[in-house]
Order: structure tokens, then C-alpha cells, then sequence
């Protein structure tokens, strides 16, 4: 029976052309994205899950309340890892994992600027790792082993064994190659080479837990209260997070590195996939439905031979489910192809295996796919009597309203997504183009060593007319990232303030490369040879306005402030610019000179000759290389400021992109919709429109008649797509402090962009109907 | 073979009820050849449907092979007529999609027949209805008497003790329809009860009785020649 029911379906697929091309693509297209994003989700899921102690491994952090929201911390003392260990019987292993950024070299002088990572003998014991030389065992038996990557061992030591080998790392300390791991892309624990070492307090910890023992949350309790940080006053307490909750899960201020997933995004990418399945669902169902008059006769004569409903259930199924297995097939086809493209999308490097679960995957789409877009005309059909279906079904009433409600949800959905993309878009429009209060624009960051002495490298820059100014500050000035709490300042009725401020260090001629505004008393000043005037003892500090606010006095020049890093003494007061993304409310800053931080130089250019500019930057740094004034070993690495700025809303981007492919996809499926119902329409009332043109109807008039009942149906679906688009779009852009309003303009735009094409797809097919000679339709009723 | 007492149907729409058969008694004895007569519309065809088991009645009683079948759920009447029941139609009712040698292996099928046999019950129907070289074509490809030769081979493959025929020859040609006639005059020589309906007296003279009908009511009913 099951191979008469596949003879049947391939040859009505075969037999019914246009509408199985438009089922079977419409249905690829959907089968595709969610492919896409189930593997991507997989991908994400199984980040630092592969360990074979994964869920016994936990990371220690630190958390404390403050101003109403969590504060968290992942750099943990050394000394608070191995108080938990012998305090508690249930750790068993305890590490941490210190990661710095640094030039290393081989005896012939090749080198790299790699991840260098500081760890304890424990790693090992607690992080398995696929060892292509050496083992884990022996690791760390030797002073001054370390073990480096599959990728830095390429690039030190080409094809040849590594083992045994020797490199040197940053100033004066050189290595020996025990091992070469395997690192995967999909985890946190990364390394390009690893070796014991402190962790100086700026690490990152892990506990293994051991598996027998149970880790309650008494025992959390107690093992929270062990003190870990420099900070005596701190009333912070130690958290353990699961290292498997990790990349998920975790709040924005305990990452240590950018490659964080965001579960809020995923859970959207997921169900905007599962929307397009869904229309791609309801465009199959559609054309199955419009086809269920033709397929009545068949329903009629089985009926009669003694089919049972069971049989006539199975006999639809199995035709959407073959359908669905070969849009599963297309996609699969395709995913190899798609998949860089789709990795830049969103941002990650995805590998795609023929594995168990990737056939787990597929088996699961197909039968969702078939079973949902089958079901209907599945128990339809085979709850019809079989004289009426012998009789033949017209596609008159209630069938014809469902399929306008179901092409309505498709425009719905269309218009929900278009919208949403529309309203991302203006959002980011508005990120990247309003005033931020300085001056970004054509300036390149120079990440540098440098401390002291830079000066001679700068003015030697600044000889060059096309460069107009540079600074040495600790990072860009819309990122801020240092942030403080507990403020005092003499005559403060409040005593200690417990307000979160943030700091910047910066040269002197930061004001001016970024354009800012000082609005009274001055900006740090040239000359100076450590963090202050040469006749002061205290730190000078610039605040901006919102921090004078704060202290609510008129003069705050020449005032003097307590603060975590020491005494500072206010010199001048810089006009409110954004510091911190468009996601935060401006808020109290610092700026003050420290040359042992500020080690990225800003550099502003014309917007002319911009790559002889860039060569001249890179010749002067390979002139100071050589002049032993720069490090010798350290790439040059000079990026533009607005990646930086870009990258910090990358989430957003990646959304806009995403719902963008999204938007043309479920229009495109929609459209597919519009001519598979209209070329139903036409073949149904065929009569009519002879009719209608005999009794003088003009095309226009044809058309008309058509036109009308899509238009109405497009209206519709804005309307009920509105308050769903508000109320997503209001709700993310919450997130933001500084935003767009939503102008009802967007929404206007769309619905007259979705009736445009709804209408250019479907006159071509009444143009030809309406052209048809009438007699010709009238002779075949 | 088949007795109906007081056999009503009424089709009931939201605005119109129509009683389509009205107290119909009829009997239809094993090796009949019974052909119902009337014009458009007096219920020959839901009495048709009926007697196949196709439909229930509204009222009345409905005796098929010794058992009261007028309340059967559908389940009990699908199991009843497929391994009893044969149907040829006026427009063939073939299934555009299956082969000519699919289309009269579909009854098989539902009755779980296995492949050899089915096989070999589809090929001697074919030969009988003189359409074997036909097995491979598709019902578009055929001329209309071929199809309902195809339609008959269907009918017959199982063996049915009964064959209801609506309008066999309606479709066809004089020279197709008298074929068909054959046909069915030949299976019912072989023992197979016909009941058939139609509009052609030609036809019904091949029968051995005669029911005519008006108003969903059996107007008369006259015997033409005896069963052998």
C-alpha cells in the first residue's frame, strides 16, 4: 500500500507541475531557514559541553547588589580557589585561567601575537583536550613547559613536530612545546599557548565538583562566603555557575570575551524561523486546498472500493510528507552552500556533520513539516462523503474563506517582519548617525605597547598634513568600560556616595582629536609626567556634566574627591557625551591622565588619501620598531575606530540583518501564495469573467474585481499585524535608553509596498485570463 | 439479495428539505438483472446509493445478504460492500493518476489481496473486458468505452455477488454502449446480480425486470423475462 501511495503521489507531483514546483520550493525555503537555525541553535547548545566532566565544572564568580542590579565579577584570587579546596571536601580540583595578549617567537623568528594563558597544574585534570603531541599527563612535569595550539604550532612551526620545540613569550621568558591540543571552536576555555604561572588576581576561576558528592545549596551557601577579591569592603559573594549554563546564560559584565551567545536572540532567530516554516506550512496548505476539488473524484472512488478513512488519512500524509522529504533533501542539498553565508550573518564560524543528531534534525523538520501541512486536507478529505465527492467538490464557501485567512496570516507575518526590520533599522540608522557629543569620524586605532615616551611617535605622526591630531587614551571614547562605585567629595551632606561612575585616562590631546567641548576650568594639560600637575600631589581629575550634577554644586573646580583609586582634585568639567552605548542613560565620568594605561593611540586623519596615510603610519611604526622604541615582536595592528563602534552593536546588526533575509523570504512565500490562490481563483471562475466580458466588462474592469478582494484581504492583515509589530518593537527597543519614536509613516510604507506587489504578482495571471476568448471558458463548463 | 421496507431519504438543507425517496419496497432477487427507470431527479440514483451502501436511509428498513444494514456505521458498511459490492458509473471514475492495471488492482488492495494473486485477479479481468494491451496506458490515454471497460474490470476483479451501475452507458456511444451491455449481460449470465440504472429502453429491455419510478416512489414494475 505504502508504494502505491508514493506511485500516486510522484505522479500527481509530476502531473500538477506549477503547484508542486511552488509546494515543494515554498516549502525548501522554510525546511532551510529552520535548518539553518537548529543548527545553529546545536551549535551554541553545545558550547564547553563537551568535556567529559562538563557537569561537574563550575565557574566561580563573584556577585554583588548594587543600585538595584547585579554587579558581577569573574576575576577571583588565586587564594580564594584554594581556601575553597581545602575548606571543602566537595571541590576536588580547582583552576583558573589568565589570558594575555602577546608576541611569541621561535628560535628562527617567527612569530605571533597570540593569546597567551596563565593556568594552575590542575587544568588538565579538570579540561580534556585532544592532545595532537604529548599528553596531558605530562603536560606540566617540566618548569617552563607550556602547551600551545594546533593553530599557533602552524604558524611557529609549520608541518614539523613542535614537541620539544622552544618559544619565547613577551620579555625575557621562553617556553618549551609538551603538548599540542586540539582547541574547538566551540568553547570558552581557550588557548593559544598555556603554561603555569600566577594568575595575579586577573583570572578567570573553575571548580570541579566531585561527582559524588552533593553540591547543595547549603554547601553554596557556605562556600559563598570565602572572600576572593583585592576589595576588603566588598560585600560580595561567591557565585558558582554551571559551566555548561556559561555561554548562554550568563549577564552581560561576566563575560571575558565577545563570543558569548545570547539566548534572547536565539529564542527570537527561533521563532522568526519557525514563522517562516509556518507561512511556507500554510502556502502548501493553500494549494492543497484549492486543489481538493480535483482531488475529491479520487477520494469519491476510493471511498466506494472500500477505502476506511484511515487509509484515505494515510493516502494525503504520505503526499505532504513526500513533499516535505524532498524540500528536506533540497535543503540539505544547499546548507553546505549556505552555511558561510549564513556564519557571516550572525557572526559565528558554524560546522555542519552528517551526524546522529543532524539526521535526528532532519527526521524531526520533515515530519513536522509533512504531518502539519498534510493534516488538513488529510481529515478534509477523508471525512467527505463519497457521493458528494463523486459528485465533485466546487471551491465555493467556507473553503474559500479559510484560504484567505490563511494567505491573510501569511501577510500578516510578512508585514510583522517587514516592519520589525524596518523599525531595527531605523533604530541602528539612529545609533550610528546621531550626534554622540564627539567627533568619530575618520579616526584609526593604533593598538600599541606604549606607555611612556610616545610622544616623539606621535609628533613624528603629526608631521604628516593628512594627519590632523592623535591621543593615547585606554579606549575609545564611546565605550567606556571601567566602572566604580563609592564617590566622596568634601562638604557632601550624603557622606560616601554609592554611585556607579565610570573612568577614562587620556592624554592631553584627546579633547581635541575627539572634538570634545570643555565647559569650564581645563583639560589635562601637556607636560605633565605622571597623573598630575608637576606642583600637585593628588590626581587631577575632568569630570563631565552629568557628574557635576551629581555633586549639585556650582564650582566643582578645584574640589577635591575620594574615590576607590585615591584622592583626585577636579581641574575641569567637559561637556555630557555618550560613553557607554545607546542601551545606557549618561552617567557621572572621569577622565584623568595615566600613561600606564593608555596603550591605544586614536589617530584622526583627513578623509582624503586615506591609504597613503595608513602606509605613512605603518612606515613611522616600523621606523620606531627598528629605533627599539616600540616592541620589537608586535604586529601592526591599526584598525578603524567605527569597526569598533559598529561591533558594539553587533547583536542589533546581526538582528536587522537577519530579519531583513527573513522579510523578503516570507514576502517571497507569500507572493508564491498570491499565485497559486489567483490562478485557483481564475480556473474557478473562469465563467465568470466570459461572463462578465461578454456583458461589456472591460480588462480593467477584470482586473478590478480582483485587485479589490486582495486589497482588502492586505488591509486586513496590516491591521491585525500592527498592535503585534508595536508591541515587539516597543518592547526591544526598550532596551534602549536613547531610541527612535515609531512613526505610523513605516507603517503606511509597508502596507503599500506588500499591496504593490501583491498586485504586480497577481495582474500578470489576470491579464491572461482576461484576455482569454470567452468562448472558449464557456465551452468548457 | 436485497429487500427494503419503507426505504425513505430526506436531504435537509438550512432552507429546503427534500424527500428524494418516499416508502420505497423493492426487492431484488440473487442472478437479477434489475434496471430502474424515471426521469432526472426521482431518486433513482440515491436509491442506488443506497442499495451500494453508499448512504444510509433517512427511514425504513434495508436488508442486504440476510442482515438489517439501514443503521450501519460507515466502518461496517465500507467492510460489507467492498467484498460484495461492484460499482460501475456513468462518467468511469477512474483515477487519472494510476495505470489501467493500478486502477482495477485498487479494490484488491483495500482487501489486503496479496501481490501474486492480485496479479493475477487484475490480468484475468483485463482479458475479459478485452483491454490487457491497455494495462500500462493512464485513463486519458483511452477512448471512453475503454475506460469503462476499465471501470467494469474494477467492478468485477473481486468477484462481487452484486454490480450497481449508474448510467453505464450514458457516456458512450451506440456501439461502446452496446459492449458494455454485453458485458454486464455476460456477468450477470454468470451468476452476478445487476441492478442498473438508466434512461435508455434499449437498455432496460436487457433486464428481467423492470422498476420505473416518479417522485422518489416506485410507479410500477414489470417483468420482462425469468432468472435462469
Amino acid at each position: 500500500m505504502l508504494l502505491h501511495y508514493l506511485k500516486i503521489v510522484i505522479r500527481s507531483i509530476l502531473r500538477e507541475k506549477m503547484y508542486s514546483v511552488i509546494s515543494i520550493f515554498g516549502l525548501g525555503i522554510g525546511v532551510i531557514c529552520s535548518l539553518l537555525f537548529l543548527v545553529w541553535l546545536r551549535y551554541e547548545l553545545s558550547y564547553d559541553n563537551f568535556y567529559k566532566k562538563a557537569p561537574y565544572i563550575y565557574r566561580v564568580m563573584e556577585v554583588e547588589q548594587k543600585e538595584g542590579r547585579l554587579n558581577y565579577n569573574i576575576r577571583i584570587k588565586e587564594q580564594a580557589l584554594e581556601t575553597l579546596k581545602e575548606t571543602f571536601p566537595q571541590v576536588e580540583q580547582v583552576t583558573y585561567i589568565r589570558k594575555e595578549w602577546m608576541t611569541l617567537v621561535n628560535v628562527e623568528g617567527n612569530s605571533v601575537y597570540a593569546a597567551f594563558c596563565n593556568t594552575n597544574k590542575s587544568f588538565f585534570d579538570i579540561f580534556d583536550f585532544k592532545f595532537i603531541e604529548g599528553s596531558a599527563e605530562n603536560a606540566f612535569n617540566t618548569p617552563g613547559a607550556a602547551v600551545i595550539s594546533t593553530k599557533v604550532a602552524r604558524v611557529l612551526f609549520g608541518n614539523t613536530p613542535a614537541f620539544g620545540k622552544q618559544f619565547s613569550a613577551g620579555v625575557n621568558s621562553n617556553y618549551t612545546v609538551t603538548g599540542v591540543a586540539e582547541i574547538p571552536e566551540n568553547t570558552h576555555i581557550s588557548f593559544d599557548a598555556l603554561a603555569i604561572g600566577p594568575g595575579f588576581n586577573h583570572n578567570v576561576a573553575y571548580m570541579l565538583v566531585n561527582k559524588n558528592a552533593k553540591f547543595t545549596d547549603d554547601i553554596r551557601i557556605q562556600m559563598s562566603g570565602i572572600p576572593a577579591t583585592i576589595n576588603k569592603n566588598s560585600k560580595a559573594k561567591l557565585i558558582f555557575q554551571p559551566l555548561r549554563d556559561m555561554h548562554l546564560h550568563s549577564d552581560e559584565d561576566s563575560f571575558s570575551d565577545s563570543n558569548f551567545g545570547n539566548m534572547q536572540y536565539i529564542i527570537i532567530f527561533m521563532i522568526a524561523a519557525l514563522l517562516i516554516l509556518i507561512i511556507a506550512i500554510i502556502n502548501y496548505v493553500n494549494i492543497a486546498t484549492a486543489r481538493s476539488a480535483n482531488k475529491a473524484k479520487e477520494v469519491g472512488v476510493r471511498k466506494v472500493l472500500g477505502a476506511s478513512r484511515s487509509q484515505l488519512v494515510y493516502r494525503f500524509l504520505s503526499e505532504s510528507l513526500v513533499i516535505s522529504f524532498i524540500s528536506v533533501v533540497i535543503a540539505f542539498c544547499l546548507i553546505e552552500f549556505l552555511l558561510p553565508f549564513f556564519g557571516s550573518i550572525i557572526g559565528t564560524h558554524i560546522t555542519f556533520h552528517y551526524d546522529l543528531g543532524t539526521i535526528a534534525i532532519a527526521v524531526g523538520i520533515c515530519l513536522f513539516t509533512g504531518l502539519l501541512s498534510g493534516s488538513y486536507a488529510a481529515f478534509y478529505m477523508s471525512s467527505l462523503n463519497p457521493i458528494i465527492a463523486l459528485k465533485g467538490i466546487s471551491g465555493t464557501g467556507s473553503k474559500e474563506g479559510l484560504r484567505k485567512i490563511l494567505l491573510g496570516a501569511q501577510f500578516s507575518l510578512s508585514i510583522i517582519i517587514m516592519l520589525c526590520t524596518l523599525i531595527v533599522y531605523r533604530q541602528l540608522n539612529y545609533v550610528m548617525n546621531t550626534d554622540l557629543g564627539f567627533d568619530r569620524a575618520n579616526v584609526l586605532k593604533l593598538n600599541t605597547s606604549l606607555w611612556y615616551n610616545c610622544e616623539d611617535f606621535q609628533n613624528e605622526l603629526e608631521k604628516n598634513p593628512d594627519i590632523i591630531s592623535t591621543t593615547m587614551a585606554s579606549g575609545a571614547p564611546f565605550n567606556v568600560e571601567w566602572g566604580y562605585s563609592n564617590v566622596s567629595w568634601a562638604n557632601n551632606p550624603n557622606g560616601t556616595l554609592d554611585m556607579k561612575f565610570y573612568q577614562l585616562c587620556s592624554d592631553y590631546r584627546f579633547a581635541k582629536t575627539f572634538g570634545m567641548e570643555v565647559a569650564e576650568g581645563r583639560y589635562i594639560q601637556p607636560g605633565w609626567s605622571w597623573w598630575q600637575d608637576a606642583d600637585e600631589e593628588s590626581v587631577s581629575l575632568v569630570i563631565n556634566e552629568t557628574f557635576k550634577k551629581y555633586m549639585g554644586v556650582d564650582d566643582p573646580i578645584g574640589m577635591e574627591i575620594n574615590y576607590m583609586m585615591g584622592k583626585g582634585k577636579i581641574i575641569g568639567v567637559v561637556k555630557d557625551f555618550h560613553f557607554r552605548p545607546f542601551k545606557e542613560a549618561i552617567s557621572p565620568l572621569i577622565i584623568s591622565y595615566n600613561p600606564e594605561v593608555t596603550a591605544n593611540m586614536y589617530i584622526k586623519v583627513s578623509s582624503d588619501n586615506v591609504q597613503n596615510t595608513i602606509k605613512y603610519i605603518e612606515d613611522t611604526y616600523n621606523k620606531f620598531k627598528k629605533d627599539g622604541t616600540l616592541q620589537k615582536n608586535r604586529p601592526f595592528m591599526l584598525t578603524f575606530l567605527e569597526d569598533e563602534y559598529r561591533d558594539m552593536y553587533k547583536n542589533e546588526f546581526r538582528l536587522m540583518k537577519i530579519l531583513g533575509i527573513f522579510a523578503i523570504i516570507s514576502l517571497f512565500i507569500s507572493c508564491m501564495g498570491v499565485v497559486s490562490m489567483v490562478s485557483f481563483m481564475v480556473e474557478r471562475r473562469s465563467k465568470e469573467i466570459a461572463i462578465r466580458k461578454i456583458n461589456g466588462a472591460q480588462m480593467s474592469d477584470i482586473m478590478h474585481l480582483f485587485v479589490r478582494e486582495f486589497a482588502i484581504l492586505v488591509c486586513i492583515s496590516a491591521i491585525i499585524a500592527s498592535p503585534v509589530t508595536l508591541y515587539l518593537v516597543s518592547s526591544w527597543l526598550d532596551t534602549f535608553v536613547y531610541r527612535v519614536s515609531i512613526s505610523p509613516l513605516i507603517f503606511i510604507i509597508v502596507v503599500i509596498f506588500v499591496l504593490l506587489i501583491t498586485i504586480l504578482t497577481l495582474s500578470t495571471q489576470i491579464y491572461r485570463a482576461a484576455r482569454r476568448n470567452p468562448v472558449i471558458s464557456l465551452r468548457n463548463e | 439479495m436485497i429487500r427494503t421496507i419503507n426505504l425513505t431519504k430526506i436531504f435537509r438543507t438550512e432552507e429546503v428539505e427534500t424527500t428524494a425517496l418516499n416508502e420505497v419496497n423493492l426487492k431484488v432477487n440473487e442472478r437479477e438483472f434489475l434496471a430502474i427507470m424515471g426521469p432526472s431527479g426521482c431518486g433513482k440514483s440515491t436509491l442506488l446509493n443506497i442499495l451500494g451502501l453508499l448512504d444510509n436511509p433517512t427511514n425504513g428498513e434495508l436488508y442486504f445478504l440476510g442482515h438489517e444494514v439501514a443503521r450501519y456505521k460507515e466502518s461496517e458498511r465500507t467492510h460489507l460492500r467492498k467484498a460484495n459490492i461492484g460499482f460501475v458509473f456513468q462518467s468511469f471514475n477512474l483515477i487519472d493518476e494510476l495505470t489501467v492495471f493500478e486502477n482495477v488492482e485498487l479494490p484488491l488492495l483495500y482487501m489486503k489481496v496479496p501481490a501474486g494473486e492480485r496479479k493475477k485477479k487484475v490480468n484475468e479481468a483485463l482479458e475479459r473486458m478485452g483491454i490487457t494491451l491497455r494495462a500500462k496506458h493512464f485513463p486519458q490515454q483511452l477512448s471512453g468505452g475503454q475506460q469503462q471497460r476499465v471501470a467494469i474490470a474494477r467492478a468485477v476483479v473481486v468477484k462481487p455477488k452484486l454490480i450497481l451501475a449508474d448510467e453505464p452507458t450514458g457516456n458512450l456511444d451506440s456501439a461502446n454502449g452496446a459492449e458494455v451491455m454485453r458485458l454486464l449481460h455476460d456477468l450477470n449470465g454468470e451468476g452476478t446480480t445487476i441492478v442498473m440504472v438508466t434512461h435508455s429502453e434499449e437498455n432496460a429491455d436487457e433486464a428481467h425486470r423492470i422498476v420505473r419510478m416518479l417522485d422518489g416512489k416506485i410507479l410500477t414494475e414489470s417483468i420482462k423475462k425469468n432468472i435462469v
